[in-house]
């Protein structure tokens, strides 16, 4: 199958090695890390991207052409809701966000939210693409802040936009399946013993990547959207489901 | 409007907290009433941040400062606002639900909320749903305020909404959410009362839910 992949850069290396290996041609698009937190714009970048590949794929010769658009998104703060394809069904794993997908399943994930008070994950994506805590990026941030906003108002910025930190007792560290990166494990241990959090590791996986890329899309773990409908939030674990979408906002 | 208002209102959309109190107190010696001192001076200013912020041309940082202005100004007007008679329009219990330990976006509200003069009882984060109800009855609020930043934790509210109407606070207290993953079409299928998406628009609709 001919697949076009959307997704966020913190995945790039897992989605890279399984592009490179598969049998099937898969295209990537690739958005930057972060846009969770403004999910008009992340809801925004992906239809336009979508629009794109439907629009290219009719320029496209038959046998060239793709037949399924997956996004590298879980729910990601309703980044997702709302989107439709308009020829192509598009694939988008059931979970909150990447940390399910790094996980191998939301299950899994759940199951450790549950467990943990206030878990902060870190893994070799996030510290790559992401603004993560250490000791140094809250340097720069209250420098920033200082520059910014005044000398009286930086300490109070520091607290108060990182008062979460307060109230989490452990940081995660998910592996990555492909290789060992024992600097991004220091630095995580590092910022554990800086902020006073539990370190601990969670073996990454592959499987919910692979089976994203590849299907088959099982009902379980991924909503199929066909054209004609549009991804809606669902407010249960299933997060998200597919509506007909109304003759008159067509 | 007297010039000193005017540097209020401009000094806390600065997020200058100090100038704000001094500026403040100049009104007050002034003889300028709190009441006006409130409404035309710190408010003022927080009502045009918070429409910037609804617009996109200021950010969390400046809303934080600007809010942080504001409650150092009131703090010197309380006194007298009490003195003055401005009475409080209600009493608000906020809190993040069980499972949550993000606070920005409730800490903004309280602010707001207490800018407008409401009494806010901010029961802080990872609050369970017997909390929120157990505090609304001891300081027999009129509104309980849920905050969530996570999907994982958002549903936690219909379990707020369900055991409020399960309780015989059902119909005295309505029940605000609000934080980044909520939208009215969430508050709509959980059945609670009100959803707004900033925070100026809640202090707004909370002090509208108090008169009526």
């Amino acid at each position: 199958m001919r697949t076009a992949f959307i997704g966020c850069m913190v995945m790039n290396r897992e989605i890279s090695h399984l592009v490179s290996e598969s049998q099937n041609p898969i295209r990537t698009w690739w958005l930057r890390q972060g846009l969770h937190d403004t999910p008009d714009i992340l809801r925004h970048e992906l239809q336009r991207i979508i629009d794109e590949i439907e629009r290219e794929n009719e320029m496209l010769r038959e046998n060239q052409r793709f037949e399924v658009i997956c996004l590298g998104y879980g729910l990601c703060s309703n980044g997702v809701v709302g989107l439709r394809p308009r020829s192509l069904p598009l694939v988008i794993p059931r979970c909150d966000d990447c940390i399910s997908l790094f996980l191998g399943s939301a299950d899994r994930y759940r199951k450790l939210f549950a467990e943990h008070k206030g878990i902060y994950w870190y893994n070799p994506g996030w510290i790559e693409q992401a603004f993560t805590p250490s000791t140094e990026n809250y340097r720069v941030q209250r420098a920033q802040y200082a520059e910014l906003y005044g000398e009286e108002n930086a300490d109070f910025l520091m607290e108060s936009t990182n008062s979460w930190m307060h109230g989490y007792e452990s940081c995660g560290y998910i592996t990555c399946p492909l290789r060992r990166y024992p600097e991004y494990e220091a630095y995580t241990k590092q910022a554990a013993q800086d902020f006073g959090w539990t370190y601990f590791e969670e073996p990454g996986e592959m499987g919910y990547f692979e089976a994203l890329l590849h299907g088959p899309w099982d009902e379980e773990r991924f909503l199929v959207c066909h054209p004609g409908e549009r991804v809606q939030a669902d407010y249960s674990n299933k997060k998200i489901c597919a509506v007909k979408i109304d003759e008159t906002e067509a | 409007m007297s010039a000193i208002l005017t540097d209020i209102s401009s000094w806390l959309q600065q997020g200058r907290a100090p100038k704000v109190k001094a500026c403040v107190q100049q009104a007050l010696d002034e003889g300028i009433p709190a009441g006006d001192i409130l409404e035309k001076g710190l408010l003022d200013g927080m009502n045009i941040i918070g429409q910037k912020f609804k617009n996109n041309e200021v950010f969390v940082p400046e809303v934080l400062i600007a809010a942080r202005a504001m409650t150092k100004g009131i703090e010197l007007l309380r006194p007298y606002l009490v003195t003055e008679g401005v009475e409080e329009k209600g009493t608000v219990v906020i809190g993040t639900v069980k499972g949550d330990l993000h606070d920005i976006g409730k800490n903004l509200v309280r602010m707001m909320m207490e800018g407008k003069g409401l009494k806010v009882i901010d029961l802080g984060v990872d609050v369970p749903v017997e909390k929120y109800l157990d505090a609304a009855r001891e300081n027999n609020a009129n509104i309980i305020a849920c905050s969530a930043l996570l999907t994982t934790t958002m549903t936690e509210m219909r379990e707020v909404v369900e055991a409020v109407k399960a309780s015989e606070l059902n119909g005295k207290v309505k029940i605000m959410i609000g934080g980044a993953p909520i939208t009215q079409a969430f508050c709509d299928s959980i059945g609670a009362d009100c959803y707004t998406p900033d925070a100026a628009s809640a202090a707004d609709a909370a002090l509208a839910i108090c008169a009526s």
